[in-house]
């Protein structure tokens, strides 16, 4: 067995009864060529026999890869990407339960009242019944949502200025965290295109124009910011692509130093002031 | 049909089903302590019931190139004696975790399978058979730069997709595309395109050329 060879095993100079120390090997070690390892180990003198080899491998192993994992996901930005998805899936749930409110009264009171009328008819009503009580309780259910939701928004609206400054600043916090989202994580974000930046948030609409069967989208989520839907429809192409522009540089600044820079700032306004200037009717 | 012991055909309930045998992890059904497997649910499950050979015997030392939620890499060790399950990204591999937790056989690597120099110091060299299942660009070159794991008899399971290369091309031409640049250094033995369950997806069954 050559020496040298040995140096680059994941188990050289590990203690076998160490689970940790094996899987800092797994973790960090490298070599550009496999060799015959579970023999020299035996020979090493790492383990006694091939199945006693493989179990501590094992060990290590499965020590390393639940380490590495958790440190790739317990990140900041993947943390908020979770609470605005949360935030979304209450909206989204609000939004299906006050249909489904709506349309109960309809049906159990009429239609004259608004929804706040209709409540408190309920409440007070003088033989209050089950029927009542369930209503109320979904009543409950939307107003305790709508609060969960707006607590979201404000943990999110607080964290993402130490998370990505220069994105959030420019896009706000809510859209900046749904990119991030999106993206999946600040640094794929930062790595992306401002091309795919622009159009994040439209995926089906281009894939259709990838496989030609439809123009291509002029913006994804971007969309709701003010800078597109304040202009002039004719002009958001362009006004998408110069947002976009500048968002990704915002978000490389963010990812590769974390320092608010004013200048790209500065630059956007003067950008979009400029394109607007134009006459959008023509 | 014959077939190695280590995976075999089972009547459960009036149907004929591909079985291996192994504590059962994702619900599927069992009969006597064999498993389900599941071909609409794994790639190479679905070509082994087309009665193509793809080198899984039993007790070879497999590397398994995106090995996922271990679905498909639980009923692998089922028949394998070591299986190096290497998956990149951190979510599934909290589900591979779980599956491994029930089979000491599988050895968990959080790596890229596109930089092997990352695992050569764990996974040992001369293995029986390479499962790749990876959906990342530069598929075939992931093939070229792992095969340095594998022994000069042994086989290259590879699935290819389509849609991962790229989504405009045709599917036909990134096959065909796929193969020329993976006979500079494997044999080709079969390829089988897999269209019922796993749209856009071949499956190529290769050997290693000697160098």
């Amino acid at each position: 067995m050559n020496e040298k060879d040995l140096e680059y095993a994941w188990f050289y100079q590990t203690d076998p009864e160490d689970t940790l120390s094996g899987s800092i090997a797994i973790e960090d070690g490298s070599c550009i060529s496999p060799l015959p390892w579970p023999a020299m180990a035996l020979e090493y003198g790492y383990a006694p026999t091939p199945d006693e080899y493989y179990s501590r491998l094992y060990d290590s192993a499965c020590e390393a890869a639940q380490k590495s994992a958790l440190n790739l996901t317990k990140t900041p930005d993947r943390q908020i990407s979770h609470a605005i998805r949360t935030m979304d899936d209450y909206s989204r749930i609000e939004n299906e339960l006050t249909a489904r409110l709506s349309e109960w009264m309809g049906d159990y009171i009429g239609i004259s009242q608004d929804l706040q009328t209709s409540i408190e008819t309920i409440s007070t009503n003088s033989d209050y019944s089950h029927l009542d009580a369930h209503i109320l309780s979904l009543h409950n259910q939307l107003i305790a949502l709508s609060e969960k939701r707006e607590k979201l928004a404000h943990f999110i609206e607080s964290e993402m200025p130490r998370i990505a400054p220069n994105l959030t600043q420019m896009a706000g916090p809510l859209l900046a965290a749904r990119l991030i989202s999106i993206a999946g994580s600040l640094e794929k974000l930062a790595k992306k295109p401002s091309g795919t930046l622009q159009v994040l948030g439209a995926e089906n609409a281009l894939f259709a124009h990838l496989r030609g069967r439809a123009t291509s989208p002029k913006h994804g989520v971007i969309y709701t910011h003010e800078y597109i839907s304040k202009t002039h429809p004719s002009l958001r192409g362009n006004v998408a692509r110069a947002f976009s522009g500048k968002l990704s540089i915002a978000a490389r600044i963010d990812y590769y130093s974390g320092t608010l820079n004013p200048e790209v700032h500065s630059d956007l306004l003067t950008k979009i002031d400029q394109i607007r200037s134009r006459d959008g009717s023509k | 049909m014959t077939k190695p012991e280590s995976y075999q055909y089972l009547d459960i309930r009036g149907k004929t089903h591909l079985v291996t045998k192994g504590p059962p992890i994702y619900g599927e059904q069992t009969k006597n302590g064999w498993r389900v497997w599941d071909p609409t649910r794994s790639k190479l499950g679905s070509v082994l019931t087309q009665d193509i050979d793809v080198g899984l015997s039993k007790n070879a030392k497999v590397l398994y190139l995106g090995a996922a939620n271990g679905t498909t890499a639980s009923h692998v060790a089922d028949v394998a004696s070591i299986v190096y399950a290497v998956e990149f990204s951190p979510q599934p591999m909290r589900d591979l975790l779980n599956v491994a937790r029930s089979r000491k056989n599988i050895i968990p690597l959080l790596k890229d399978a596109r930089h092997p120099e990352t695992y050569s110091h764990v996974v040992e060299s001369n293995l029986d058979l390479i499962i790749q299942d990876v959906a990342n660009r530069g598929q075939v070159k992931i093939a070229l730069d792992n095969k340095k794991f594998l022994s000069p008899t042994g086989k290259l399971f590879l699935v290819i997709k389509a849609r991962s290369e790229n989504v405009v091309t045709p599917p036909e031409l990134i096959f065909k595309s796929s193969i020329e640049e993976l006979s500079q250094s494997y044999a080709i033995l079969q390829t089988q395109k897999l269209t019922s369950h796993h749209k856009d997806h071949m499956a190529i069954v290769a050997e290693p050329l000697p160098q």
